[in-house]
């Protein structure tokens, strides 16, 4: 479970956002924002209200924050986009990839990645999100690979921070994790 | 020459910068294109900071006189201070982008000319927004990155026609091969071999993965959209269509000129029929 929640309005930048210096402006106050979410927390990065998002200025305001996260400096805390005009974060995904990262984005008519995931991780990423919550071998199970593909698929996801997972406990060599969506059905 | 374009400016250059002619003549030109336009401003501007006052002798057809003044150019050779000389709005369409926060205006700007004239769509012009936004910050971020240019000269200009929008975005800087070149792993790389691989692997000067790119996505984006892409630095020119991109010698002369031609579909408007 993901027990807290914040929205991060990127319109609060302007309309029209497109350079780098106007994008390092956004990221110190995003990552004020994600810092003062209490753990385990998402922080839902909403494209309301804006026009253009250029490359440039999602890179240095949503991916390099991104990758400070994926990099573990932030806790047990997530980040998605939230757009009704999944266009609008076109850029943003180039930059994700350029940066090998995956990131959820919702919109109207569900959730999509941002930026590179394999397909096979997608499959497993889709099987979590529509469980909610899980473990690594009710996965494997359901997906027909065996129980250290899976757990690797999901390490992979977790580090993305595209998935919650916390250790239960182990089970022979393997230690065993819930893993829990960070989309919810309510999204 | 009756026509100064993205096609035919390498033969001003190789007359200016090769041969040494003693001006600019312009007299049987009858079009010209925001690169070819942009261009003759930054020669006459790199003659002068060699204390060489380069005359152009203008076109000789009423119409392209006019709209030459349209665009600026006599007022923009008529200032020794390059800076300040461009108002970011509609009657200006050559543009000081020398620094970066005077881009988001001259965007707003160009993107209120777009919208005036043509019935883009939400996506088409998102694109077009962000094309206009990365190709403008590359002259801030990349053309005086070793500090040691006095004026790089960053300018914008569009126009549009029959054949669909021309934009150019041009500066007299340090160009892609010695902005490349700041990475040790590619000291000394040629101008040639810049072009290649920033404009087809997305390298750029800096390390970090997310920075770069642009102008491979904006070649990418030219591609699919059937335009046009031209980019010259230093000694070597890109010529990209829907179907190929070739790199060629280029008369020399310094910073990187580009010149993006996109038809009229983009902009949401039928093609003139053949």
């Amino acid at each position: 479970m993901i027990d807290h929640e914040a929205s991060f309005l990127i319109q609060q930048f302007g309309q029209r956002l497109g350079t780098r210096s106007e994008g390092e402006v956004a990221r110190t106050h995003l990552l004020r924002a994600l810092t003062a979410l209490p753990e385990p927390g998402r922080l839902l990065v909403d494209l309301a209200g804006i026009d253009v998002l250029s490359g440039s200025f999602a890179d240095e305001a949503i991916a390099i924050p991104y990758a400070r996260l994926a990099a573990a400096e932030y806790g047990d805390r997530y980040m998605l986009v939230r757009t009704s005009h999944p266009d609008l974060a076109e850029d943003l995904g180039y930059k994700l990839e350029r940066r090998k990262l995956a990131m959820l984005c919702l919109s109207d008519t569900g959730w999509t990645i941002l930026g590179a995931l394999p397909p096979p991780m997608e499959e497993t990423l889709a099987l979590i999100v529509e469980r909610e919550e899980t473990t690594a071998k009710e996965l494997a199970d359901a997906l027909s690979i065996r129980h250290n593909a899976c757990l690797h698929r999901v390490g992979r996801l977790a580090a993305l921070r595209l998935i919650r997972r916390e250790e239960v406990g182990s089970a022979g060599p393997y230690a065993t994790y819930r893993l829990f969506s960070v989309v919810s059905s309510a999204d | 020459m009756d026509r100064l374009s993205v096609e035919t400016a390498d033969q001003l250059l190789a007359r200016t910068e090769v041969d040494r002619a003693g001006e600019i003549d312009l007299g049987r030109v009858t079009r010209v294109d925001p690169y070819g336009l942009l261009l003759v401003v930054l020669i006459v501007y790199h003659h002068r900071e060699r204390g060489v006052d380069l005359p152009v002798r203008w076109p000789r057809h009423p119409q392209t006189r006019r709209a030459l003044e349209e665009m600026g150019l006599p007022r923009v050779l008529g200032r020794s201070e390059h800076r300040g000389w461009a108002r970011a709005d509609t009657s200006y369409p050559v543009a000081d982008i020398s620094e970066e926060k005077g881009i988001s205006a001259v965007v707003e700007a160009f993107d209120r000319r777009l919208l005036q004239g043509y019935p883009l769509t939400t996506a088409s012009r998102r694109r077009l927004i962000n094309v206009l936004f990365e190709l403008f910050q590359n002259i801030p971020h990349h053309s005086n990155a070793t500090g040691d240019v006095a004026h790089p000269m960053g300018m914008a200009a569009m126009q549009d026609d029959e054949d669909g929008i021309h934009l150019a975005v041009v500066d007299k800087g340090i160009g892609l091969g010695c902005s490349l070149g700041l990475r040790s792993e590619y000291h000394g790389i040629s101008d040639a071999a810049a072009l290649n691989r920033i404009v087809f692997l997305g390298m750029s000067r800096h390390a970090d993965p997310g920075h770069g790119g642009e102008l491979r996505r904006i070649a990418e984006l030219t591609r699919a959209w059937e335009g046009t892409l031209a980019i010259r630095s230093g000694e070597a020119i890109l010529y990209m269509d829907s179907e190929r991109g070739d790199i060629y010698d280029s008369p020399p002369f310094p910073g990187v000129q580009i010149g993006l031609r996109l038809p009229r579909h983009v902009l949401g408007v039928e093609e003139p029929p053949a």
